[in-house]
């Protein structure tokens, strides 16, 4: 583990931010920190930074324990939520800052500066102040200032929050394809979960201050391991008695139930050729076009659901009866979560793709 | 259109109002001032009841503005950029001067620093043991004292906000890469606030120079511990034709200095404003 926080407990007065937090990243790793606002996010990461202390637990990075250690001496690079840009310096200045604190000769400032300005794609950009960028050449200015000092680990507060959503995704990629160029171990804040599935190696669940998950894209999204994991992740609807759901009869225990919008699907009246005995019946209650497909909410058994349906397939109508297949859901017991198939699809021979 | 007769009888009402309240009056003191011609408006400005007046005046701004310029800077930084118990009523107690009136903040100074009061019979003592003669009430440092308390408000008043907007972003991106106090202030902060700073301290010069009611306490001799309001305001008192001419001529000394501060203000509020 390169970066590693051992148990460690935050407080703000009577506030409890962060609750035995432990975890660690792989060297070369980009991380990502998900939660719901106030989930406990920025402060591990501002406290990995050295702008707020913990408590106690112990943070660690590459080996040794920098509690103590100041912020300026940890070796590590941040990007700001706004960027922080020093906005009466230019983009030259803003790069150099860091390195010329550090006493280094002017010649190799210069020749770090323009390789860094370079690697964010900015050359020529040198002499604008950042009032004279768009949002994406800021993060990336902010992006380039937090290198160029040869930092250890590179911390990012919402990187993409400040930017609108068509940059967003072209920054999401090359943010990622630059980390992984430079190698830089990376950990993220983010409250988008389609971000931190995106761009992140590895999530980071946090929520009320304690850890929920950590695992891969993959893993959070196929197994959850806790019912705010499962509530959190995707588009999901919770469901009080699944097992008046045919197919899920014979759960024992919790009932309580989640479904996403992947874990079904809908055929119109007579356009069902396999597992009709394991389908139900459900009433189109509204149908949003969402460009590449069309979000559908229906009732089946008295249960608000969410589906998805292809926009080119034959047209759905609010109040159309429907058979809607249900293949598995999370069922939530305690503060656990399983998944569960649909048994009455189990007997048939047919295996489903 | 009832809309257009709204704007051009509000726009009358502000006009016909600063008219009558502020360029009228500013005029006549100009006319009045050259009344018995240009000879004597340069006699009744040379006289040494005049010139003593403008250098104590002068010299109570400048040292009031330095002292306010840095105690604001100060106590900006302090309630902008750190967490501290009874920040907001240091935030309060900063604005009295605001409030209260000059002429009891003079009297106040009078009950501190006078031969009975708390503060001036410690002075007392210090001069029996040192075998000097510190007066502070109805001397200059009681002059100044006072304009130093009727404008420090003004640099804090007009530095807290843009800090406030600023944030602490870009302080503590400086500290993440290692940059000490001196250096974030000098490259980061004081750019940042350097219009604001010098609009304050515009403000703070132009109330510095007209201060009339807590000097006027602190102040008894004339020729001596007068600064200019004050000594227009004898020479008006003295009630003889050539005199009040006079006082009209040392009145248009100061109405010029404070139109140089006006100029001043536009500029420093132009460049505030600007977006950047």
């Amino acid at each position: 583990m390169y970066v590693e926080m051992k148990h460690i407990e935050k407080n703000y007065g009577s506030f409890h931010a962060s609750r035995d937090v432990s975890f660690g990243v792989d060297k070369g790793k980009l991380v990502a920190l998900l939660g719901p606002s106030g989930s406990g996010k920025t402060t591990i990461l501002r406290m990995l930074a050295g702008l707020e202390n913990p408590n106690s637990g112990d943070i660690v990075i590459d080996g040794k324990r920098v509690n103590d250690i100041p912020a300026a001496k940890r070796g590590i690079g941040f990007v700001f939520q706004n960027y922080a840009l020093f906005r009466y310096m230019t983009v030259f200045d803003n790069v150099a800052f860091g390195l010329t604190i550090q006493g280094m000769k002017k010649a190799d400032i210069r020749e770090r500066v323009l390789e860094m300005i370079d690697l964010v794609g900015l050359s020529g950009m040198e002499g604008r102040y950042p009032n004279q960028l768009s949002g994406g050449q800021r993060q990336r200015v902010a992006f380039a200032r937090a290198l160029a000092p040869h930092p250890q680990v590179l911390l990012l507060d919402e990187p993409f929050a400040a930017i609108d959503a068509k940059v967003r995704q072209e920054l999401r990629n090359w943010l990622k394809e630059t980390i992984h160029r430079v190698g830089i171990t990376s950990i993220f804040v983010t409250h988008d979960q389609d971000e931190a599935v995106e761009v992140a190696d590895e999530i980071i669940i946090t929520n009320h201050g304690r850890i929920e998950q950590v695992g891969t894209p993959l893993d959070i999204y196929s197994k959850p391991k806790t019912p705010f994991v499962a509530e959190f992740i995707g588009t999901p609807v919770v469901i009080e008695n699944c097992s008046v759901l045919t197919g899920f009869a014979d759960i024992d225990g919790p009932k309580r139930a989640i479904i996403r919008p992947e874990f079904l699907k809908i055929y119109k009246q007579g356009t069902m050729k396999r597992y009709a005995s394991a389908a139900e019946d459900g009433i189109v209650e509204a149908v949003v076009f969402r460009g590449s497909r069309l979000d559908v909410t229906l009732r089946v058994k008295d249960c608000l659901i969410h589906g998805e349906y292809a926009f080119d397939a034959p047209p759905l109508s609010v109040g159309e009866a429907v058979k809607v297949l249900i293949y598995r859901l999370h069922v939530l017991d305690g503060d656990k979560t399983y998944l569960r198939e649909n048994s009455a699809m189990m007997g048939s021979d047919v295996f489903y793709i | 259109m009832k809309h257009s007769k709204t704007k051009i009888l509000l726009v009358s009402i502000s006009v016909v109002f600063v008219v009558v309240m502020l360029i009228v009056p500013l005029i006549s003191v100009l006319i009045n001032s050259l009344a018995e011609g240009w000879d004597f408006y340069v006699k009744a400005l040379t006289t040494p009841y005049v010139l003593s007046a403008l250098r104590l005046t002068l010299i109570a701004t400048v040292i009031a503005v330095a002292v306010n310029t840095v105690f604001g800077l100060c106590a900006a930084w302090a309630i902008s950029k750190f967490d501290f118990r009874g920040k907001h009523l240091l935030t309060t107690l900063i604005d009295i001067p605001f409030s209260v009136s000059p002429v009891i903040a003079g009297l106040a100074f009078i009950m501190t620093f006078g031969r009975m009061g708390w503060i001036g019979q410690w002075i007392e003592v210090l001069n029996d043991y040192l075998g000097t003669d510190i007066q502070i009430v109805f001397a200059v440092p009681g002059v100044i004292l006072a304009t130093i308390f009727v404008t420090f408000p003004f640099v804090f008043r007009e530095v807290i906000p843009v800090l406030h907007t600023q944030g602490r972003d870009e302080e503590e991106a400086a500290a993440l890469m290692g940059a000490k106090g001196r250096t974030i202030f000098f490259r980061i902060t004081l750019p940042q606030i350097k219009w604001a700073l010098l609009y304050g301290i515009v403000l703070c010069t132009a109330r510095a120079l007209g201060e009339f009611g807590a000097v006027s306490a602190m102040s008894k001799l004339r020729g001596e511990t007068f600064t200019l309001p004050l000594e227009i305001d004898a020479l008006y008192q003295s009630g003889s034709t050539d005199a009040i001419t006079a006082a009209f001529a040392v009145s248009s000394l100061l109405v010029l200095l404070a139109v140089g501060v006006l100029l001043l203000r536009v500029f420093f509020e132009a460049k505030l404003h600007k977006p950047s």
